[in-house]
């Protein structure tokens, strides 16, 4: 074995700890210890650090540091120790803390026991030390980004990120750039009065700016057919529809048009108007070419013949596109729920619309579509399949302000029109409530209810609406406009990139979702827009832009370093049963024919994967089931005899945090437990568990509260695990206080203190 | 080569399971003299007492009672090599499980609780009956595999082992014939019967947990995928997928695979994988998925609770 070399400091905080702990004793011990060259004492390592690791530097090739806690130190946590192992020029992975500042002098009142269990946990750390190694190199990532959807969103992603030298690829499913934005005349602006801009203006001026932007490759009429993930980068297909029309040679001059003998109705007006098989879906739109609707044309030439620039070629084949990418941005926006699905609102009924709809019906005039006569009443359905049984449960978020916006428009141009809303409530966020008062002073009526159903006789339509005081009502309308439920665009999409979603479909974002908006649990894919969950144009933009910062950031060294903790398979002893695959938060996993693969530039080092191994063939490097079963080794090998020993596993992020304020919040326990700072609660196999409970009394083990796991679902298989074990030991006739399992967030110190004081309690009789 | 094959506590499926070899029953016959084989014919103890030696013992069955144990101490002095033959030899196999319970609240529950059982009386080691004096063998505390007693060179796992497994082990038996002393231990595969499984997988979380009569399975997909507990990622493949083929999932006669520190907990790994969208649930019910399984230690250790680390717990 190679021969190494330890360095050890021990950091007495200012002389603080000594009163807790004999710190000529942890000294004497740590120079004990085989392969340690130096030992260290220090009085504020965080105040004087630089000058700690050049005194360091060359000498040693591993650091164990005790003192605070890595994870809660406000003045010394892992990034300043990654920082200390950098000056050292040591790998982020070689290095342990052993907390004897939180987790023991903070902790407990008794010198000599505390004393004893700081030995322990130097141990515990020089143990684990020992047999860590290094991940392995950094990672290649192509400084390329993939944005799907043409969006606000995903413009102005693109934009940023071009401007920041980052070459894009934005993928745009339909021909033109704007997407539901380009559909809405008129744009809220979030001022601190109700004011409005025109998608008119707002789209031609960002899709210009995309596209004449050299590093952004547009390319419309595509999809994202096929992802594989490569040695960290995304390996992307795109399947791009026929390009009938070149580009290139358009001048969108519209003889094609003016020739093409076959009329359909245009989409980008919801069927409200009609367009030519070869046409421009709207005046404005970019790129400034007309297209042919492969579904309806007869190929009869026309066109071709009346083209002054030749650029239309109706033998054109689809085009496939492949490139790697480094990052990937989903800017897929919203789908419209399919108010078909409810009967009783009698969408089918041509006077019944819904409200984008309404928006594009608007710009051919305030014409009902069944005769064209201007409506003389109206009435406004909220929540059309939003917080409903039949719909979806959630609130659309953007819908009442909408409906607002148009209910004000129509009192404005049209002051004589009846206008009522049907509402369960009104939430017109921030800002946005200044539309909701004005359509109140209007006189608008408002009727708080929910619709029975909607039924027309001779032309008129009837809303009969159930009351929320109990009475019922019967609204006569010429015309209904539903404020129809936003629902998730391209989940068979989300699905290819490998990123979880929640029960609807919408991307669930990475734990702690507060500081990790819009990425997903899958690395470097990002959500913007409405395609994260119904949002306005301006905050879609903003996302936009936000998420195009992040990846900067991530991409600019062109590679990625990896973390300390990264899975690896042992092909060996792999029987390709998949489970680790299942179990991945992080689509880090594939299955290939000789076993299981961990792309590691995806793996983020949760153990997930590793404790659902039967064979152990998957590890974490630097959390293998040996150093944990190491650690429990020695952990009581200094405490006093005769008090049940306790190791409690804590999760690298809620838990362990949570041990660290029970000395901050000044908790006392007795020194009979001691801690290890897990990964994931669920990267302990519960055979692993098994084999530490012969070496120890209890074992407690903890990980984040319900619904904030880091990692999707460590915790309630952990919960499960070990209610199935309890279960186990007590058919077995062992005492199952032995093992026991908690919920612990990281303001949770008070019921962590309580869980160990009870277990002690509980095993001592 | 003479061959001893004999049961200890065991159901006769092992005994009768060797017959599966077909014609090739014929190749052992020539190869090999069955000198004691109380099953297939009437022999006694003093038979085998009266045997100088033999070369192979095949020995199926748990040890439960002294006389089991006495007679496969027995056997062990008398041969080269020691097959444990079947699940129970090798692990302990179902009757193991009475580990669970102490031997008087067997025989209490066995010969005085059941409901068809009236005046009961629990059988003594010694009875005196009209001057004579009956005895039994004692009934131990618990239940033993084969090498927990006495050492054992090979293991030939399966309840009953399948017909290929059998097969390895008549070509271990003629390889020992020629003197050669195979280092494969354990006549079953490394990798785990998902290695052999033919079912396919979408690589999910199971979405709860279904017991076997609760739904119907599919026959294409994985068992576990459809809820339905199925052991073979912890168990060792070489049965063939039998069970699997007849659309019934893996409940681990073949035993642990090589690298787990135990079957059970193991098991419990993956198993606490089912129930999805917790999220949604309140914290109370969290575990519902996993709290449907009635019996943990039946499931986990149908075959192989005397070799349970976590049964050493106690």
């Amino acid at each position: 074995m190679i021969k190494m070399s330890v360095g050890v400091i021990i950091c007495t905080c200012g002389n603080t700890l000594n009163d807790k702990i004999d710190i000529d004793k942890l000294v004497d011990f740590a120079k004990s210890l085989e392969d340690v060259s130096i030992v260290k004492r220090v009085e504020l390592l965080c105040k004087d650090y630089k000058q700690v690791a050049q005194e360091l530097k060359g000498k040693i090739d591993r650091l164990l540091f005790v003192g605070c806690s890595e994870r809660s130190s406000l003045t010394f946590n892992e990034d300043k120790i990654a920082q200390i192992l950098e000056e050292i020029g040591l790998d982020r992975a070689m290095f342990e803390v052993a907390n004897i500042r939180e987790q023991c002098a903070w902790v407990h009142e008794d010198r000599d026991g505390a004393t004893r269990k700081a030995l322990d946990q130097l141990m515990m750390a020089y143990v684990k030390l020992r047999s860590n190694r290094p991940t392995g190199d950094p990672i290649k990532l192509e400084k390329r980004v993939l944005v799907v959807g043409g969006g606000v969103a995903g413009m102005q992603c693109a934009i940023d990120l071009a401007k920041a030298g980052i070459e894009v690829v934005l993928v745009e499913k339909k021909p033109y750039l704007g997407g539901h934005t380009a559909q809405i005349p008129l744009l809220f602006q979030c001022e601190g009065w109700s004011s409005m801009c025109t998608s008119e203006c707002i789209v031609p001026v960002i899709a210009r700016e995309t596209t004449f932007n050299d590093k952004i490759k547009v390319i419309t009429n595509a999809e994202v057919k096929d992802v594989e993930k490569v040695n960290g980068n995304f390996s992307v297909t795109i399947e791009q529809e026929p390009q009938f029309v070149d580009p290139n040679k358009c001048v969108s001059c519209g003889k094609c048009a003016e020739v093409c003998p076959i009329e359909v109705p245009n989409q980008f007006d919801l069927g409200f108007s009609k367009r030519k098989a070869i046409d421009k879906d709207f005046s404005l739109a970019i790129p400034d070419t007309y297209n042919i609707l492969e579904e309806y044309c007869n190929k009869c030439g026309e066109c071709v013949k009346v083209c002054p620039t030749n650029a239309i070629n109706l033998d054109a084949k689809p085009i496939q596109h492949t490139y790697t990418f480094g990052a990937v941005v989903i800017a897929t926006g919203f789908s419209r729920f399919d108010l078909n699905r409810i009967a009783e609102l009698n969408y089918a009924h041509p006077d019944v619309v819904t409200s984008l709809e309404f928006e594009r019906l608007l710009t051919k005039g305030f014409k009902r579509p069944s005769d064209g006569k201007t409506p003389e009443s109206l009435v406004f359905v909220l929540c059309s399949g939003s917080r409903s049984e039949n719909g979806v449960p959630y609130c659309s978020k953007i819908c009442c302000s909408v409906i607002m916006k148009l209910a004000n428009r129509i009192t404005t141009l049209f002051p004589e029109t009846e206008v009522a809303v049907v509402y369960k409530d009104i939430r017109t966020p921030g800002k946005l409530e200044d539309f909701y008062k004005m359509v109140e002073r209007k006189g608008v009526e408002f009727i708080k209810g929910e619709v029975d159903e909607i039924t027309s006789d001779n032309g008129r339509l009837k809303v009969a609406v159930f009351k929320e005081d109990g009475g019922e009502e019967e609204i006569e309308a010429d015309m209904v406009v539903l404020a129809e439920a936003l629902v998730p665009a391209e989940v068979q999409l989300l699905k290819k990139f490998g990123v979880v979603t929640d029960k609807f479909g919408f991307p669930i974002e990475f734990q702690p979702r507060v500081i990790n908006p819009n990425e997903t649990y899958v690395d470097r894919v990002f959500v913007v827009g409405a395609a994260k969950g119904p949002e306005i144009v301006q905050n879609s933009v903003e996302s936009g832009s936000a998420v195009a910062m992040r990846i900067v950031e991530i991409l600019k060294d062109g590679e990625k370093k990896l973390q300390k903790f990264v899975s690896y398979v042992n092909k060996d002893l792999c029987s390709k049963c998949g489970i680790c695959a299942s179990m991945c938060p992080h689509d880090a996993i594939k299955m290939e024919e000789d076993g299981a693969k961990v792309d590691s530039a995806f793996c983020r080092g949760c153990g997930l994967c590793m404790s659902v191994c039967p064979n152990h063939a998957i590890q974490l490097i630097n959390f293998e089931d040996k150093q944990l079963l190491d650690q429990a080794e020695v952990a009581f090998k200094h405490a006093k005899e005769g008090e049940p020993r306790i190791l409690a596993l804590l999760c690298y992020w809620c838990s362990y945090a949570a041990a660290d304020l029970m000395g901050m919040k000044g908790i006392k326990l007795p020194p009979n437990f001691r801690t290890i700072r897990i990964r994931c609660s669920s990267s302990v196999n519960a055979g692993t568990l098994l084999e530490i409970l012969k070496k120890v009394d209890g074992v407690l083990i903890a990980g984040c509260p319900p619904k904030n796991c880091h990692h999707g679902w460590g915790n309630y298989v952990t919960a499960k695990r070990v209610k199935l074990m309890n279960e186990a030991m007590k058919q077995l006739g062992i005492n199952p206080d032995r093992l026991r399992w908690e919920f612990i967030g990281v303001a949770m110190w008070g019921p962590l203190a309580k869980a160990i004081k009870e277990m002690t309690e509980r095993l001592r009789s | 080569m003479k061959v001893i094959i004999d049961w200890l506590a065991s159901c006769g499926g092992c005994d009768v399971s060797i017959l599966d070899l077909g014609v090739k029953i014929l190749d052992v016959i020539k190869e090999f003299e069955i000198v004691y084989w109380p099953v297939a014919l009437d022999f006694k103890k003093e038979d085998l007492k009266a045997l100088e030696k033999a070369d192979i013992a095949i020995v199926n069955g748990a040890v439960r009672t002294s006389e089991q144990e006495e007679q496969l101490k027995l056997i062990r002095d008398k041969v080269d090599v020691l097959i444990a033959y079947g699940s129970c030899a090798c692990f302990g196999g179902i009757p193991g499980l009475g580990n669970q319970f102490s031997s008087e609240e067997i025989l209490k529950r066995a010969y005085v609780e059941t409901p068809s059982t009236t005046e009961g009386k629990i059988p003594q080691e010694v009875t005196k009956m009209d001057g004579f004096e009956l005895t039994l063998p004692k009934f131990l505390d618990k239940v033993r595999a084969l090498d927990d007693v006495v050492e054992v060179d090979y293991y030939v796992p399966g309840c009953p082992p399948s017909t290929s497994t059998i097969e390895e082990m008549v070509d271990l038996m003629l390889k020992l014939k020629k003197g050669e002393k195979p280092e494969k231990k354990v006549l079953a595969s490394d990798k785990s019967l998902c290695y052999d499984c033919p079912r396919f997988k979408s690589l999910v979380r199971p979405p709860t947990v279904n017991r076997p009569h609760e739904i119907v399975a599919d026959q294409e997909k994985c068992f576990l995928e459809q809820g339905i507990i199925c052991l073979g990622f912890v168990t060792r493949g070489g049965c063939g997928a039998r069970c699997i083929k007849a659309n019934m999932p893996c409940r681990g006669c073949y035993g642990k695979v090589p690298n787990a520190f135990d079957f059970g907990t193991e098991a419990i790994t993956a198993i606490a994988m089912a129930g999805t969208g917790e999220d949604y649930l309140p914290p109370m019910r969290i575990t519902e998925a996993v709290d449907k399984i009635k019996d943990v230690v039946g499931l986990i250790y149908q075959f192989s609770l005397p070799k349970s680390r976590l049964g050493d717990l106690k």
